[in-house]
């Protein structure tokens, strides 16, 4: 996964999408054989007389988020619908064209490829049958990628792409579901740094000076220091609630000797949904095991389910003499809940 | 530099130790229905389940179809279930040709809060009830809709409250709040000069206005909330409860309690009694 910055008759150049501020990497177009957009816009590489220039121009063009799925088959037949479900070797979708109708079923066997609607893509042949395939019904797909200015009603869809440039338009702005996911991403990578620093926090084999850069660093994920942590405890039915920093300056204070902490490899990660505030707000749960000894033997364990809810802000950053709108996930308010022992 | 490359040495050990973890914990907890938009995504038979992708890296051949997934949200030590008739009810909502599926921001849903507070120095519980509003920039967010105790429907107090205009229109509640159990809520109720923002733009409920006033005039202090149940009316025909069962088994979290065969009066009998609704 990477972000597409140029691409020309003879070569992408991208950036690594964990160091957006870094090098710019380029690779021949020989060397690849599909590029995909986070809108489920491709191209085919590989081999030359495939792509004109027409066809790379407009490759970073963005567009509006489309609302339908697109299954291109193996007689490369393009079928635009709504796909609602996976049954055993069936697909079954709504037509575009009938949207309260009868949903219909494809055998999974028929179906070259699929490009979600919110990006993601989906091949069910070789990839070399694949891009065979693509490239055949590229003018077809294209037509279903590609909305007219009227059907884009002037509403600005960042996307990846364009991520930190200035959105024109109506002022309301939306993130395409493909930046959605990549933020679940960083806000899953998040959470899963504060689960990391609790356990140095409360390892007694951490050195003060490092457990204090633990607790600043674990605060900065989080949105603000009155950001709070809800302790509940199922098996005694007792409830506390904290603001982050004390929460985690109290980890200092178990009286074990040495403490380890767990967690699952399992997460849920929720959606991302706009609110009225105009920011993304989500949910990750995770759950670890809190184990206590005291001269090597364990003496205290239970299990704890943390539920970490995650907020996607916009703000703005002078770039250059250039104000310039930036979005990053920030950790919120946090719901410990103690399960079992 | 040097803390740097001890904090990424302890991030290393750290999850070294990962690797330790009780399988059978990461089992329930996979099975386990943990937020209500697992249980949404279940319901609807989401291709990209969790559940879905735990079975298929077990048991790539297992059939987890949306049958399945909707039985996984029925609570399984409940002795009493009517079975042909939540059969009848999965059969309807997984319908081939009108399948049902339950959406965030449809409209007759509901969370009711059950809350501790302290009225005139005596502790009392209040349930509150939620549900999800949208508003012009298409966002969403939790509103209170009413309010139900004995005390406020007794309450002396007359029912002139005015709720001035917000002063910050982007104060809300966000519409995740409820993965945390609304453990923010203090904080809304305590944002006088808001009010307006955490009330559903067609409350009616005059229990929830004399709530507010008790608040105001201070004789009445919000603790936390302690529970919360949720009211699903929006499926034709059918209405049905959802609480969390907190257990170490896989049947756990989020799970359906009640399912009742409604028409549209007993659901507006429902909201009426249960919820202190009235249309």
């Amino acid at each position: 996964m990477c972000q597409i910055t140029a691409v020309d008759e003879q070569k992408i150049s991208y950036k690594n999408v964990d160091n957006f501020n870094g090098p710019t990497y380029t690779k021949a177009n020989s060397q690849l054989l599909l590029a995909f957009r986070d809108d489920g816009k491709y191209l085919v590489l590989g081999n030359r007389s495939l792509i004109n220039s027409a066809e790379t121009n407009g490759f970073l063009k963005n567009l509006a988020n489309r609302a339908y799925d697109i299954l291109i088959m193996k007689n490369d037949e393009v079928i635009s619908g709504y796909i609602l479900s996976v049954e055993g070797e069936k697909f079954n979708y709504r037509n575009i064209n009938d949207a309260t109708g009868p949903v219909a079923s494809i055998d999974k066997g028929d179906v070259a490829a699929i490009i979600y609607k919110n990006g993601k893509h989906q091949l069910y042949v070789s990839t070399t049958e694949a891009v065979e395939k693509l490239a055949s019904v590229k003018s077809k797909v294209d037509k279903l990628t590609t909305p007219s200015s009227a059907e884009q009603g002037g509403q600005t869809v960042l996307s990846s792409n364009t991520l930190d440039t200035a959105t024109t338009g109506t002022d309301i702005k939306e993130l395409s579901k493909a930046d959605l996911e990549r933020f679940q991403f960083k806000a899953k990578e998040k959470t899963d740094r504060f689960g990391t620093y609790i356990a140095m926090i409360a390892d007694k084999e951490t050195a003060r000076d490092e457990a204090n850069k633990s607790i600043d660093a674990a605060c900065g994920l989080f949105l603000s220091d009155t950001s709070r942590v809800w302790v509940s405890n199922v098996n005694d039915g007792t409830t506390e609630k904290r603001f982050v920093r004390e929460y985690l300056k109290l980890l200092r204070l178990l009286p074990y000797d040495e403490v380890i902490v767990t967690w699952t490899d399992v997460s849920f990660v929720s959606d991302l949904r706009k609110g009225a505030d105009g920011n993304y707000h989500g949910n990750i749960t995770i759950q670890q095991v809190f184990e206590g000894y005291v001269d090597g033997k364990p003496i205290y364990r239970d299990v704890t389910e943390k539920r970490v809810e995650v907020v996607l802000k916009m703000y703005e950053k002078l770039k250059e003499g250039e104000k310039v709108e930036l979005w990053d996930v920030f950790l919120t308010n946090v719901a410990v809940e103690k399960t079992t022992k | 530099m040097r803390i740097v490359g001890i904090i990424l040495f302890l991030l290393i050990v750290h999850f070294c130790k990962a690797q330790n973890f009780h399988l059978n914990e990461s089992e329930r907890f996979a099975y386990q229905v943990k937020q209500l938009d697992e249980l949404i995504e279940r319901f609807n038979g989401e291709d990209h389940t969790l559940i879905k992708e735990y079975i298929g890296k077990i048991n790539p051949n297992a059939v987890v179809d949306r049958t399945v997934l909707i039985k996984t949200l029925f609570d399984a030590q409940k002795p009493d279930w009517n079975l042909p008739e939540v059969k009848t009810f999965i059969d309807y909502v997984n319908d081939a040709n009108q399948p049902v599926f339950l959406n965030f921001d449809d409209d007759a849903w509901y969370a009711e809060a059950k809350c501790a507070v302290v009225y005139k120095g005596k502790r009392e519980n209040v349930q509150l009830v939620l549900k999800v509003q949208k508003e012009q920039n298409n966002g969403l967010k939790w509103v209170l809709v009413s309010a139900k105790s004995n005390f406020l429907s007794n309450s002396a107090t007359k029912n002139d409250f005015l709720i001035p205009s917000p002063q910050n229109n982007k104060s809300s509640i966000n519409p995740i709040s409820h993965a945390t159990e609304f453990m923010n809520l203090d904080l809304a109720l305590y944002d006088t000069k808001n009010i307006s923002n955490y009330i559903a733009r067609d409350c009616t409920s005059a229990d929830l206005l004399v709530f507010f006033q008790e608040l105001n005039n201070k004789n009445l202090v919000f603790e936390q909330v302690n529970s919360v149940i949720y009211h699903f009316l929006q499926i034709n025909g059918w209405g049905f409860t959802v609480q969390k069962f907190k257990r170490p088994i896989k049947n756990s979290g989020w799970l359906v309690s009640k399912l009742t065969r409604m028409d549209e009066g007993e659901k507006q009998r429902y909201l009426a009694s249960v919820l202190n609704i009235s249309r």
